[in-house]
């Protein structure tokens, strides 16, 4: 009854996912909605790393930069098509997981925290300067429209189906690793590294796996932001973005993978809903930053038990006061 | 020979800057084991603050009263919003929450100054010419002041009963619980140093450059990177990583290229990174557990 009823939940938002473009008629929208996809892709990542394993990790545009430039010249410069230059743009960011991990890892905590914000810098300046192959400045264009054998991705429409799919891939392969013995251990690692040790969890290990992992759903992402835009600014991935999807992880509710992608959707579509406060919507929109991190501390998947745990209270009250009746 | 002297006050005026962000977040990193990233706040708000200030005040009045506020504003309301109500709390929620405010405060700023990039008032501009050497008044004055401040907060640090309580916080917070300290007083006067060497910075800076609305987190960016440079939660880390990083700039862009200014900053962290991981004054104990 619990399966069939969880599977229903499941088809239900497969088909509204399915739907959705459908219902929308504004390209911008559209576009919105595909750069949702991606940031909760990126956000994903950072749940791995930082939600699960508890790095926290302040360069994730830098690994999804490295995937867009990657995927960006393989396409342009070798013409590979979508797949392979995603394929190309995931090892790539992996290697740079583990090149950046390696080191930063073994010194960890807030050193951490401060060598990603150096490490994001580093790539935001080679993006910019390195023009021979990242264009520099201006930008690399050239990009073609995304094609998989026959199919080709021209509106944001059609783009939409691409990218939800391999969101729904990434979904799948974060909950697996949720729920496997790995995720297991990430989450022994961040809840106490001295405890996790004497469980015979090799903590080093398992913090650059989780590292590595998270670099490749940059990879992802940065490849669909690549095609999406068919173009690629060095200006899109700064601190600022890294901040935000930090922010998105932690207004979803660190560690949930559904708080994670309601919360990053949210703050996609949150500052569009504030436009209509003119210039004070970025004001506001911090604000609610703000005050999330104050009164939902655990954010919006917190928000959720808390309505499921009063419900479930108040179904038992009743019952307690019967039996209370009969004795 | 002199142009070397004139680029190594060029490199260490800029350096001062970073100095005092950098110790605005070694002093909060040591009391509170968190991170301020609304710092550069700070710095924008005074600078912009002190400029309005002026069409009703002398300049220097204008520029001690926006010290003033800015400094009250960061002990008292900044830090019951963004820092206590999370004191408790894992030092991430202190980002987010931090992240937020600046937001906050920088698109107010936006709103109520505009974000055409305007120039800030010189009162100390021109330049002095001794033995053929032209120095930047300007850097003069940036380099007294930095001095200055420094001395006096190693001072009250160091020759203080006050001092000494904000020390003990920073080594243990319950045991100076325990001596009678009040922490909540030593985060208000944590906050009170961060908030008032940021708009020094503020307002020392600004005639150098333009006031714009990015100008707050471009200098907290340098600072973070003089704090890595010059080692986590060390006081003289900070200033001489400061120091470090404006002389590399300074040197760099006069020899190499002007182009990757900031360039220079991040390969120094990577070079220090790689070869001192804890930077150049870095904590020799482990991470607390």
């Amino acid at each position: 009854m619990r399966f069939k009823r969880s599977y229903l939940w499941y088809l239900i938002g497969l088909v509204a996912l399915l739907v959705l473009p459908q219902v929308i008629s504004s390209p911008y929208t559209m576009f919105l909605l595909n750069m949702a996809v991606i940031y909760i892709i990126l956000a994903l990542g950072l749940n791995v790393v930082f939600g699960m394993t508890g790095m926290l990790n302040l360069a994730s545009l830098a690994f999804s930069g490295i995937g867009a430039y990657t995927s960006g010249v393989l396409a342009v410069r070798f013409g590979l098509p979508f797949p392979l230059a995603l394929i190309g743009a995931v090892l790539v960011t992996m290697a740079f997981g583990l090149v950046i991990g390696l080191p930063t890892i073994r010194i960890g905590g807030h050193y951490l925290a401060f060598m990603t914000i150096a490490f994001g810098e580093i790539m935001r300046l080679i993006f910019q300067n390195w023009t021979p192959v990242t264009g520099g400045a201006i930008g690399l264009s050239g990009i073609k429209y995304a094609t998989i054998g026959p199919l080709v991705f021209k509106t944001h429409w059609s783009y939409y189906y691409l990218s939800v799919t391999l969101l729904l891939i990434m979904v799948y392969i974060a909950n697996r690793v949720r729920v496997s013995k790995l995720g297991r251990a990430f989450e022994a690692v961040r809840g106490s590294e001295v405890a996790a040790r004497a469980l015979g969890i090799n903590t080093y290990y398992h913090k650059v796996l989780a590292f590595v992992l998270g670099a490749a759903f940059g990879g992802v992402a940065g490849t669909l932001y690549a095609f999406l835009m068919r173009y690629v600014d060095p200006g899109t991935f700064t601190f600022e973005d890294s901040a935000r999807v930090l922010t998105m992880v932690m207004v979803g509710g660190r560690g949930s993978i559904a708080g994670v992608v309601v919360g990053a959707f949210l703050l996609t579509f949150l500052p569009e809903w504030l436009r209509f406060l003119k210039d004070y919507y970025m004001a506001i929109y911090g604000l609610g930053i703000l005050l999330i991190v104050l009164f939902l501390p655990g954010g919006v998947a917190s928000l959720w038990d808390k309505v499921r745990a009063r419900l479930a209270a108040s179904r038992r009250s009743p019952a307690v006061q019967t039996s209370a009746g009969k004795g | 020979m002199g142009s070397l002297v004139q680029i190594g006050v060029n490199g260490l005026a800029q350096g001062s800057i970073y100095a005092l962000l950098a110790l605005a977040i070694a002093v909060i990193y040591n009391t509170t084991e968190t991170f301020n990233f609304a710092q550069g706040e700070f710095v924008l708000l005074a600078a912009y603050l002190s400029a309005s200030l002026m069409g009703v005040m002398p300049w220097y009045l204008a520029m001690l009263v926006a010290i003033a506020a800015i400094s009250l504003f960061g002990a008292t309301a900044f830090q019951r919003v963004a820092y206590w109500p999370l004191r408790n709390a894992t030092f991430e929620f202190v980002i987010v929450s931090t992240l937020g405010v600046s937001l906050f405060l920088r698109n107010i700023a936006k709103i109520i100054w505009g974000a055409i990039p305007r120039p800030y008032p010189e009162y100390f501009g021109g330049v002095w010419r001794v033995a053929g050497i032209s120095i930047v008044k300007q850097h003069v004055l940036i380099l007294a002041v930095t001095g200055l401040l420094i001395f006096l907060f190693y001072l009250f640090m160091m020759k203080t009963t006050l001092g000494a309580m904000m020390r003990a916080t920073a080594q243990n917070k319950q045991a100076a619980t325990l001596m009678g300290v009040k922490v909540n007083r030593m985060v208000s006067l944590t906050y009170f140093f961060a908030a008032l060497l940021g708009s020094v910075a503020g307002i020392l800076i600004a005639p150098i450059y333009f006031l714009t609305i990015d100008m707050g987190m471009a200098t907290m960016n340098k600072g973070f990177a003089a704090t890595i440079v010059g080692g986590f939660g060390s006081i003289p880390g900070a200033i001489v990583g400061g120091l470090l990083l404006g002389l590399v700039e300074a040197f760099a862009t006069a020899f190499i290229s002007p182009v990757y200014k900031d360039a220079y900053t991040f390969v120094t962290l990577i070079a220090i990174l790689v070869f001192l991981p804890r930077g150049i004054f870095g904590e020799r104990i482990a991470e607390k557990v």
